[in-house]
């Protein structure tokens, strides 16, 4: 019984959330109110268990004294919802950015960097002893990156034969992000196949129920519309 | 003692500190015996992240309310009762059910993973409607995106690749070849820009990071 | 516009309400998903590369598994990581799970209970896997957790058990003590984040479950090898169900999403002829 409610209930309120995109309705807004409700509740609860079992839970137990460090520091991160003790919460803050900073910065040197770099390299990217096109795709690749970042000099204007490096650099750019928008679109396409298949027509017994209160929401929004109640632009 | 000092100044000061000492004990075999402290901080730091999660929520929540409070003065106050009621019952549960309780995953499996689900594939209704306004033949440019765009997605199409397979090999070239110096010079480009910003904020040059 | 300050049915076609195109997809989404069909379609080098890798990792090894899909990329990213774990069972290796989002923890739960489903046995907590729970933190606790487990989990696994109570769990205190590892990161891009604390310094070969949309992102890790193989999207999981014979959810929605593609390839050419053909009667059109 529960989870054929539940099933009903993700219907529901998959069809109350798509209604946003017909214009600005009641209907919309409290369906995400109910899932801000939700969500801001759930995720609070998951962290704070988190910071419960490995920072206070530790801090109690033999051995884990220093442990008390981060149970501080989260507590202090509250004393920014008050106006006179917000300074404080740049304490926790600096911890957590400086370190952030830091593990960052040095793994990107050579992972995005370096490792890249050596993409461009043999034996990644050989252009002796391979085939004709594979030499003239090593070569666009290398000198398609190098345009590439050539391009996001923004200091200064190309002009001469330069500008023609900063142009294959922005053919390079769309290109890519041709691809992207490619690999987003489909991958919307499927998310949206998903959310149909697993919460709107599956199981088959509540496609009545899907049905049906789609149907009692469109006739609602109609009124709602012709009465002002909800905008249609 | 000047307030900006201890409000603002020595933040900074942990900052650049922490930073340094971090990437620093990474390249510098003297710094190992320091090494230990750095793996303790950066654990208290994850564990005090989990508790930063409250802080958004309790802004939001606590404007909710204030919302509710000054009732006359908005006209949308009711969909703020609605998310304090689900925010309640929600924390509520969790407190005395815990994370494995009954009802608590209830919500979150009937209510919360399909509202994500439709939230989220909206978005599918607007990328269509942004390629039907964007995807132009206009000039060379225009015609880069749309074409490597166009075949990129009928690649991981089986209706296009059923019958003609040979989509799947011209795709493959565009997401090898042209998409990696793409990337590559992005990731590139944006390495450096990490650093940069990072070097910035070490300098107590970008003092926006701790406002 | 006409002389009368109408406008010609060209530029009311490049104005085409938004509305109008999102009911469209609806339908076709509809109909596509009431109506399954399954499609043969050749396996992309990407499938066939992460299948290998999977193959590739031997009998009762230990490996990492961080997996944390996401309520939205569910039916597109199961498949891929039940069957990524029902081969892995297939061979006894022992799991050690982690979690970096919210929503990770409960839907590890299902997926396990599905591929106990497909195993046609059950897996057995401490013995066949174990949950070290969520880390939150992103970067800094993935960090702080591949270096030093035990320091950031206190020795507890996500119901508070003692890990070193797990014979095979005593040698695993960092990402250097795992040979191989996948991650699923969902949609949330952070696939690079893996790269550089796991792949890098520990030299762990590691698989990606990643969503179409981060597909260009990581085709140059793929090209470095610094990620080995990638269950990439609903396609990657449909390859996958393919590849081990068990034909499901995944290529079931193909064909849904196939005619959403046909569709938007219908509308990026009306919009083009609208374009060029307002063009053409010399209306100013963007």
């Amino acid at each position: 019984m529960a989870v054929t409610m539940g099933m009903i209930a993700g219907s529901w309120i998959c069809i109350m959330l798509y209604t946003m995109l017909y214009g600005d309705n009641f209907v919309s807004r409290t369906a995400e109110h109910i899932y801000m409700g939700l969500i801001a509740a759930y995720r609070f609860l998951v962290n704070f268990d988190f910071y419960y079992k490995k920072g206070v839970l530790q801090a109690v137990s033999p051995g884990g004294g220093l442990f008390v460090i981060p149970v501080i520091l989260g507590i202090l991160i509250y004393a920014r919802l008050h106006e006179k003790t917000r300074w404080v919460y740049r304490y926790p803050m600096a911890i957590i950015m400086g370190s952030m900073l830091g593990i960052t910065v040095r793994t990107t040197v050579f992972s995005q960097i370096l490792d890249q770099v050596k993409g461009n390299l043999p034996p990644i990217a050989p252009l002796v002893g391979v085939p004709p096109f594979t030499l003239v795709s090593n070569l666009i690749i290398i000198f398609g990156s190098l345009s590439a970042v050539v391009f996001f000099i923004f200091s200064q204007e190309f002009r001469g034969p330069t500008r023609y490096v900063h142009r294959f650099g922005r053919i390079i750019l769309l290109l890519g992000f041709g691809a992207t928008y490619g690999n987003t679109l489909s991958y919307r396409y499927e998310l949206l196949a998903g959310t149909f298949l697993s919460n709107m027509f599956s199981p088959p017994e509540i496609l009545p129920y899907t049905f049906g209160f789609a149907a009692a929401i469109a006739i609602i929004l109609i009124i709602g519309f012709k009465t002002g109640l909800a905008h249609w632009d | 003692m000047d307030p900006e000092l201890y409000r603002m100044t020595i933040p900074l000061y942990i900052v650049t500190l922490l930073g340094i000492w971090m990437t620093a004990e990474y390249f510098f075999p003297f710094l190992n015996p320091l090494v230990p402290a750095s793996d303790a901080i950066r654990a208290y730091a994850s564990i005090a992240e989990g508790a930063a999660w409250g802080v958004g929520t309790a802004i939001l929540t606590v404007a909710h309310l204030r919302r509710i409070y000054r009732q006359s003065k908005d006209p949308f106050w009711g969909y703020s009762v609605v998310y304090c009621v689900f925010f309640f019952v929600m924390f509520l549960l969790g407190i005395f059910e815990g994370l494995g309780g009954a009802n608590f995953n209830w919500l979150l499996k009937w209510l919360i993973q399909p509202g994500d689900m439709a939230l989220y594939s909206t978005t599918a209704f607007y990328v269509t409607t942004a390629g039907y306004r964007v995807f132009r033949f206009r000039n060379l440019d225009a015609a880069a995106l749309l074409i490597s765009g166009m075949f990129i997605m009928w690649s991981v199409l089986p209706l296009f690749t059923g019958p003609a397979p040979w989509i799947v090999p011209i795709a493959g070239w565009i997401n090898n070849v042209p998409a990696v110096a793409c990337y590559r010079g992005f990731v590139i480009g944006v390495a450096l820009g990490i650093i940069g910003l990072s070097l910035r904020v070490w300098l107590l040059k970008h003092r926006e990071v701790l406002a | 516009m006409t002389e009368a300050g109408e406008k010609t049915f060209f530029e009311k076609a490049l104005d085409l309400d938004h509305r109008i195109i999102a009911t469209i997809v609806f339908i076709i989404i509809s109909l596509f998903i009431l109506v399954p069909v399954s499609l043969p379609f050749p396996v992309s080098q990407y499938g066939q590369n992460y299948y290998n890798f999977v193959k590739s990792i031997p009998e009762g090894e230990i490996i990492g598994f961080m997996l944390s899909d996401t309520p939205s990329t569910r039916p597109q990213l199961e498949s891929a990581s039940v069957l990524t774990l029902v081969e892995l069972w297939q061979k006894n290796v022992k799991i050690v799970f982690w979690e970096d989002e919210p929503y990770g923890p409960p839907i590890l739960k299902d997926y396990i209970a599905l591929a106990e489903l497909k195993l046609g046995r059950t897996v057995e907590y401490g013995v066949d896997y174990v949950d070290l729970g969520y880390i939150a933190g992103e970067e800094t606790g993935a960090a702080a957790f591949l270096k030093d487990i035990r320091g950031l989990t206190g020795g507890k696994d996500a119901y508070g058990n003692n890990i070193d109570s797990y014979e095979w769990m005593k040698g695993i205190n960092s990402g250097s003590d795992w040979e191989y590892g996948f991650f699923n990161v969902a949609c949330r891009c952070t696939e690079p984040l893996y790269v550089r604390q796991w792949q890098m310094p520990y030299g762990t070969k590691v698989g990606s479950i990643n969503c179409a949309m981060d597909l260009p992102a990581i085709t140059l890790y793929l090209a470095t090898g610094q990620i080995a193989g990638t269950a990439n999207g609903l396609l990657g999981s449909a390859e996958i169900e393919y590849l081990t014979g068990n034909i499901g959810l995944a290529f079931g929605q193909t064909l849904a999403v196939s005619f959403g593609g046909v569709y938007f390839t219908i509308l990026v050419v009306l919009g083009n002829i609208f374009f060029f053909m307002a063009k053409a009667k010399g209306r100013p059109v963007t």
